[in-house]
């Protein structure tokens, strides 16, 4: 039994890493902006949190991600400048509103010198 | 399963691994903008220049891996280097390196006016190809001397994209063919908004857009047309540590007529670099870079390195004689140039134990 479970630990093991390295190996293009080309640890913490907050059932289904990303933003509409943004800018109005509420793990995506949120937001402040 | 099954199964899967996993690489990022100037025309100088520099990820005839090459679909707040950093630095592009520019109507085609910006994302990744250090001792204290690439933005001179070179697309979604061969082969569909890159030719692509894999036939813009396109190749080969590929971009570059000095010093830095970087020396091209200005202190301090790392070289054989003129010839080096430094200088004091 416990020789089962140890090839199984390890052929998992294994299998993990050949993904992960596939993910490595891409060699792709697409528009900026597009969902596909988000860095992947962007893509992982963003779906995260819209799993955590409900938008999202399934992760890594991109056309549900889609569809969370613009569900996000309706719902957060009041605090933002604009109601609809180019698709290049969409993941970025969501990051911004994340770092806005105060969801640590995108603070590494905010640029002090830069403050590109700022573009997104009204006025008044964030009242959550 | 029995045992020994499983163990040739594990051996197989992580022998695979070793061959397709790439060396000393990390996913890098590129930024091509959307170029200012009339539509329709710079919307389609700006896809032929995009195809172009799919072509720098091209590694001694096989496709490099871990990269990302993305299609800008706004245009510049403005035409300057900070705007270029900001529209590479959103997070959903993250982008190492912008390429971006302006495009002008001429008379049988248009000219195209490029820059190129390194973002400070390149100094964030884990592995950095292109950092240069060497490490010695003094006495029994270990001590790395360390240099970092040069240049953070590049201008270069203007260009002729001719009519018959530009792409008829206006973006790469616009439906530029996908066909079933290389040359020949009929028509199987049409590029699609992501596309995952399998073999890379100068004048055709093998790449797979939305489920459609197949040939995109581009054709190259001319060697002698533009060191833009050369130098921005250049520098993503050395930032992905092919060395191979730099140097040849970067010679290329030296080919063109009335190239610019900051330009050519670069150049030659950069195929010194690629050289030490591959276990030859650069000196040659080292001092080529300082002679072309004594007062660059960038160029100088390549320069110095270099005498260093043959120092180094020289240590692991026993002619004497020969270590003994590096040594000279590092301290002559060093007079020359140490006016540029400041005088506590930390990087310079590294080189005292090797005069």
């Amino acid at each position: 039994m416990k020789a089962i479970n140890l090839k199984k630990i390890i052929l998992f093991l294994v299998v993990s890493t050949v993904l992960i390295l596939i993910s490595q190996n891409t060699f792709a293009g697409a528009p900026a902006g597009h969902l596909s080309s988000l860095e992947p640890h962007l893509s992982n913490i963003l779906q995260k949190r819209l799993q955590y907050f409900n938008y999202l059932q399934q992760i890594d289904n991109e056309h549900e991600f889609s569809l969370a990303i613009s569900a996000f933003l309706w719902d957060n509409r009041s605090k933002l400048a604009y109601i609809k943004f180019s698709k290049a800018r969409e993941v970025d109005a969501v990051v911004c509103l994340m770092i806005r509420k105060g969801y640590s793990e995108f603070d590494e995506y905010y640029n002090m010198d830069n403050d590109f949120c700022s573009r997104f937001f009204k006025d008044t402040p964030d009242q959550n | 399963m029995s045992n020994r099954q499983f163990i040739i199964l594990v051996i197989v899967l992580l022998f695979g691994l070793n061959l397709n996993s790439p060396a000393e690489c990390e996913p890098f990022r590129l930024l091509v903008t959307k170029f200012a100037g009339p539509a329709p025309v710079s919307h389609r100088a700006h896809t032929t220049v995009y195809f172009e520099m799919i072509k720098a990820f091209k590694s001694i005839d096989n496709p490099d891996k871990g990269a990302w090459i993305l299609y800008g679909m706004e245009n510049l707040e403005q035409q300057n280097h900070d705007a270029a950093l900001l529209a590479a630095g959103w997070p959903s592009v993250r982008a190492d390196l912008a390429i971006w520019g302006q495009v002008h109507i001429y008379d049988d085609g248009v000219v195209v006016q490029l820059y190129l910006t390194l973002t400070p994302l390149i100094k964030k990744r884990r592995i950095r190809p292109e950092l240069w250090h060497l490490n010695f001792n003094d006495g029994n204290v270990p001590l790395r001397l360390e240099l970092d690439i040069p240049g953070k933005f590049y201008q270069f001179e203007p260009f002729l994209l001719p009519d018959k070179i530009i792409l008829a697309f206006e973006n790469p979604q616009q439906g530029i063919e996908i066909y079933s061969k290389r040359q020949g082969g009929q028509v199987i569909g049409t590029i699609g908004e992501v596309m995952r890159f399998y073999e890379i030719h100068e004048n055709s692509i093998l790449l797979n857009s939305d489920g459609v894999k197949g040939w995109v036939r581009i054709k190259p813009i001319l060697q002698r047309q533009s060191e833009a396109i050369d130098f921005s190749k250049g520098v993503v080969r050395l930032l992905r540590g092919d060395w191979r590929g730099s140097r040849r971009s970067f010679n290329n570059v030296l080919n063109y007529p009335n190239l610019p000095q900051h330009l050519r010093t670069h150049a030659l830095i950069y195929i010194g670099l690629a050289k030490e970087k591959a276990g030859k020396t650069g000196l040659n091209e080292f001092k080529q870079a300082y002679s072309i200005n004594p007062l660059n202190k960038v160029a100088a301090a390549y320069l110095l390195m270099g005498r260093v790392s043959k120092i180094l070289r020289l240590k692991k054989t026993s002619s004497q004689k020969q270590l003994q003129n590096a040594r000279y010839d590092l301290q002559k080096t060093l007079s020359a140039t140490r006016f540029l430094f400041e005088q506590e200088d930390p990087w310079i004091a590294k080189l005292k134990p090797l005069l």
